[in-house]
């Protein structure tokens, strides 16, 4: 049910600016929403951070996957277990460019007959996450060629590693199907797994079906239709250098389509789960060192008056008992 | 001719694959799908239990003969049981597994029970496997009473030396046998 | 071709499980899946909201009549107190790389013991009272409204997880559920509604030192009595300090350890290492508890339970403080203890009176772990040893959640155990480390009632034992946690029998020859060593 909602939800994007731009609306969805949205994304996305940022880290609670460091002689995981800044750089570089958590996904197979003990792993979540995310990398670079003038060499380098199977014509980038592969498979552990699925809410569907939206119609625009890219870049380029007006030359309505889906992209992310690209940076099990036992970590609301049983009033308790025992006592009775 | 028996052991793994499936069938959906998805023993120790008790079990019992035998199948029903035994089930619930190995047979054997004529195998079959049912009656209570024992335990030994030391209770180990 | 008839005993039971969402899925009590309650003098004792007597099983739970505001007003109060908790509500994307890492979903399938469920028990409530959208789309945005039903649910399932975060680590964003777990049961403080095993052992640890409620003629009499096993075993009496001052090293430990079998067998075997090194250390009946069950209270009483520590250490005028062998002891120490209540600059980086190796690692708080401690003994050769007295162990070494997880104490020990003990056999590999196995008994759920639930989570673990006893004979599982101590063993018995418990400093207890012994004829345990099984006393 949620996700044929969020089916529902994203095909109105689609259709809604196909018509729109029929009655003559293009400036509203080529113009108008494309400034909203990116205000939405860039005010809603630092509120967010600067919300999270803001709220304090009273204790210092890493999550620790590896041996501390210790005595010299013990091997040390320093970048699972990173004692300072620069571990927890690391830590974060493979977490982030890497997925390590996703990716420690492992697990030891007992072969059936046989005294070995072989390892396997359950690593399909990982890689295509992997796939996923680094397509969705590459295909925001490869659009920067819309919005610089002049285009930055590394667009070119992109473009080119991204098309270097010289496939069809216009040539096909290898992004735009792998990323299908990786959205599909997400989509589909979310309908077919059932513990995933059970877990599963609307907004979990949504995004998917979104970027799912996003693809089709820009492998549509590119392989289908062949847009006027030219008149396309008249348009966004004239977005960018905020004199905005309309191409002369027409151009098809699925870019319209294409754009709209975008920019409810960035206009639902400040408010979605999507907000994981800037929490991963704030989340306190990944990128704090363990060094609370090495160096004081400051907890800025800790109440001085929350104080321990007084030894004294131990004392009082238990003065007899102790001195019964054998035990020194500060008072005597 | 084949016998019933031999027909189960050429069809042992479409035979397990229907009771695993009707057992899973006894867990939330969510559930079945871990239990059923992943074969490492170490991540998935209930699948691995089930499985290794459930194919010992299908095996033993083409070859045992018209009478189970208690010290065949107990060891492999405890694989099942145990799991079972602390799962929030019912008495009932925690066994039935055993009878649902009839419909499994039934389910996967009738054609060739049909063709064969094999319904007196039959009976003879479903009345080992309700022997089997009644070792893994035994073997839930023996888990249950050991759940019981435990938490006697706990409580015992939480008590048992503040109990000794407080001298309210005659310490025979401490002073040597009778016969010393 | 004839249908088949259906066994008649098929039809009757109906075992299907309708396919509800989890929100519509009403939450069963059972003798065995909670725990008891507060008692209302404890309450009262430690001044906590709504004492009474009630019990899970009941309809009327007896919340305070303004119960929903005072949820709501703390969970507000929590967010801005906890950058953890507000970012860990946010940006859960349920990829469910988690879902299959809980002990207690993997041996009981429950589906709301996934974690990622089990946080959004919690999260549903955030989104219902915090986000217009999702109070607009309801269940479709996994929100909902904070009802009776839905303090029932984080009851059961906030108190069905031991805080051991494994599923943290194999979360892609590290969200934590021990964290969400900590929060969750602030939030049923509030409305009274907790147990009764953690708020006794803190309440009694506030005014008596230790859990137990032991008073302090009472723990040195147990301690004697302890000395007296050693001199039977050893022939050589121990005289440890107790409460004295000017000692160099105070010493810490579970009081678990103290009389609980078979913790007093690692109490034993610090006594014979420190009589061993001639060590000056004392122990405390002050602060005679290591572990902090505050920990799973609230950020208060931990800090109240913790600072006895430093107090002790203080009065006593010590250099540093060494501690014992405990879990959450640890996670305390390692990542609460300094900011709740050091900087500890009246004491000074534990440096070892034996090698004079200076541990950095513990330069903030000055507490030094007896396995850091004992493992460069060893590698410095100062300990002398005879591992084949511990022959009659075959081991293995579980790993404690917490030093695990929130520390990553994972070498010291296993370099200990193999010095100490000649036959040592790791369990499979993605039971181990970091990636360690919960006993299903932390975070106060080690508990008698829970019995069942905690033998169900514990079939993971259960399960790497079974296969290191069936395949290397191993008896003996080797931890470094008082819990573990009193976990494991009926754990091992239900689904692994013949391997017992022992703590890491049993066996060096065992190990250690002491200047001037007698011929030991027993192990601590005083059960015969290798070799002596006909030597009479």
């Amino acid at each position: 049910m949620a996700a044929f909602y969020s089916f529902l939800a994203v095909l109105a994007l689609i259709v809604i600016p196909w018509l729109g731009v029929g009655m003559g609306m293009s400036a509203l969805f080529g113009i108008a929403l494309p400034y909203i949205a990116i205000i939405i994304f860039m005010v809603g996305f630092t509120m967010r951070i600067v919300d999270w940022a803001k709220s304090p880290v009273p204790f210092c609670i890493p999550t620790t996957g590896g041996q501390q460091k210790s005595l010299p002689w013990i091997k040390w995981s320093p970048w699972d277990n990173p004692v300072d800044k620069k571990g927890v750089f690391m830590r974060m570089v493979l977490e982030v460019l890497c997925f390590r958590s996703l990716f420690r996904n492992t697990s030891v197979k007992l072969q059936q007959d046989g005294p070995k003990v072989g390892y396997s792993s359950e690593k399909s979540l990982w890689l295509f996450s992997l796939i996923f995310h680094y397509c969705f990398l590459l295909i925001l670079v490869r659009h920067l060629r819309f919005f610089l003038m002049p285009i930055p060499g590394a667009v070119g380098i992109a473009e080119f590693l991204d098309s270097i199977l010289q496939i069809g014509l216009p040539v096909m980038y290898q992004s735009d199907a792998l990323i299908m592969v990786g959205l599909l498979f997400l989509l589909a552990r979310r309908v077919f797994d059932g513990k995933v699925r059970y877990i599963t809410l609307m907004q979990d569907y949504f995004p998917l079906f979104l970027l799912l939206g996003i693809v089709l119609t820009g492998v549509w625009m590119r392989y289908v239709v062949k847009v006027d890219v030219i008149a396309v870049k008249e348009l966004t380029m004239s977005i960018v250098t905020l004199r905005p007006h309309m191409p002369t030359a027409p151009i098809d309505p699925s870019v319209y389509a294409h754009l709209t889906l975008v920019c409810a992209l960035f206009i639902y992310f400040p408010f979605s789960k999507l907000m994981h690209m800037g929490g991963i940076f704030l989340s306190p099990t990944r990128v704090l060192p363990n060094m609370s036992r090495r160096a004081q970590w400051v907890n800025p609301w800790n109440d001085p008056a929350v104080k321990a049983h007084s030894y004294e009033a131990y004392e009082d308790d238990f003065r007899e008992k102790m001195i019964e025992a054998g035990l020194p006592v500060d008072k005597k009775a | 001719m084949l016998k019933l028996v031999d027909y189960l052991v050429l069809e042992q793994q479409a035979v397990l694959d229907a009771w695993f499936d009707l057992v899973l069938g006894t867990y939330a959906e969510s559930t079945a799908v871990l239990w059923k998805k992943r074969d490492d023993p170490f991540a998935n120790p209930v699948r691995h239990r089930f499985e290794a008790g459930m194919r010992g079990i299908v095996t033993n019992l083409a070859t045992c003969g018209p009478v189970p035998d208690a010290a065949t199948f107990t060891p492999l029903l405890d694989e099942i049981v145990r799991v079972r035994a602390v799962q929030d089930f019912t008495p009932s619930q925690a066994t039935s597994f055993v009878f649902l190995l009839k419909k499994a047979i039934r389910e996967v054997l009738w054609p060739k029970i049909a063709e064969d004529n094999l319904f007196v195998e039959l009976l003879a079959l479903e009345s080992s496997i309700d022997v089997l049912a009644l070792f893994a009656l035994d073997i839930y209570c023996q888990c249950r009473e050991k759940i019981a024992a435990l938490r006697i335990d706990q409580i015992k030994k939480q008590y048992d030396r503040l109990l000794k030391r407080a001298n309210l209770v005659c310490d025979l180990s401490a002073e040597g046998g009778e016969d010393q | 071709m004839a249908k088949y008839p259906p066994p008649e005993e098929l039809i009757k039971i109906n075992y299907s499980t309708p396919v509800k969402s989890w929100m519509d899925t009403k939450t069963p009590f059972k003798p065995g899946n909670f725990s008891y309650p507060g008692k209302p003098d404890i309450l009262k004792y430690l001044g906590m909201p709504n004492p009474r007597v009630w019990s899970p099983t009941d309809d009327d739970w007896q919340l305070p009549p303004d119960w929903q505001r005072l949820v709501m007003e703390k969970f507000r109060s929590l967010l801005k107190k906890y950058r953890s908790f507000k970012v860990f509500m946010d940006i859960c994307v349920r990829c469910g790389a988690c879902a299959d890492k809980c002990h207690f979903f993997i041996g009981g399938g429950d589906p709301k013991n996934m974690p990622v469920l089990r946080a959004e028990l919690l999260r549903s409530i955030y989104r219902g009272e915090f986000s217009a959208a999702a109070k607009v789309l309801g269940k479709l945005a996994g929100a909902r409204k904070l009802e009776e039903d839905v303090i029932k649910e984080w009851f059961l399932y906030f108190y069905q997880c031991t805080e051991c975060r494994r599923c943290s680590l194999f979360c892609p964003y590290g969200i934590d559920t021990a964290e969400i777990t900590m929060m969750a049961r602030e939030l049923l403080h509030e409305v009274g509604c907790n147990i009764n095993w953690i708020l006794e052992p803190a309440a009694n640890c506030n005014r008596t030192g230790n859990h137990l409620g032991i008073q302090p003629h009472a723990y040195k009499d147990m301690m004697d009595f302890l000395c007296d096993d050693i001199e039977d075993i050893t022939g050589k009496r121990i005289r440890p300090n107790v409460n004295k001052k000017g000692c160099e090293i105070l010493f810490i430990t579970p009081s678990g350890d103290i009389f609980a079998d078979p913790g007093i067998y690692t109490y034993m075997g610090y006594l014979i290492l420190f009589e061993h090194l001639g060590l000056d250390v004392t122990w405390s009946t002050y602060a005679s508890e290591g572990g902090n069950f505050g920990l799973f209270t609230s950020d208060k009483m931990m800090k109240k339970i913790n600072g006895k520590m430093y107090n002790e250490a203080k009065r006593l005028g010590v250099k540093w403080i060494l501690g014992g062998e405990c879990g959450h002891m640890w996670r305390v120490i390692n990542q609460y203890m300094s900011t709740m209540n050091g900087p500890a600059d009246f004491l000074e980086t534990p440096v070892s009176p034996i090698t004079g190796t200076k541990f950095d690692a513990a330069s903030g708080t000055k507490m030094l772990h007896i396995a850091e401690f004992t493992a460069d003994l060893i590698k410095n050769k100062k300990l002398n040893l005879d591992p084949s007295r511990n022959d009659n162990f075959i081991s293995t070494f579980h790993d404690s959640c917490n030093p695990a997880r929130g520390m990553g104490l994972l070498e010291e020990p296993r370099y200990i155990m193999k010095n100490v003990c000649r036959q040592f056999y790791e369990m499979p590999e993605n039971t181990i480390r970091e990636q360690t196995f919960c006993c299903g008994g932390g975070a106060g759920l080690n508990n008698e009632e829970f019995t069942e639930t905690r033998l169900r989570g514990g079939l993971p673990r259960g399960n790497a034992v079974k296969y290191v006893r069936d395949r290397h004979g191993v008896n003996n599982l080797a931890c470094i946690c008082a819990i573990d101590r009193a976990t494991l063993p009926p754990l091992c018995d239900y689904w692994a029998p013949g391997v017992g418990v022992s703590g890491v400093h049993e066996l060096v207890g065992n190990a250690i020859i002491l200047d001037g012994e007698k011929k030991r004829t027993t192990d601590l345990r005083q059960n015969p060593l290798p070799g002596m099984e006909d030597e009479e006393e």
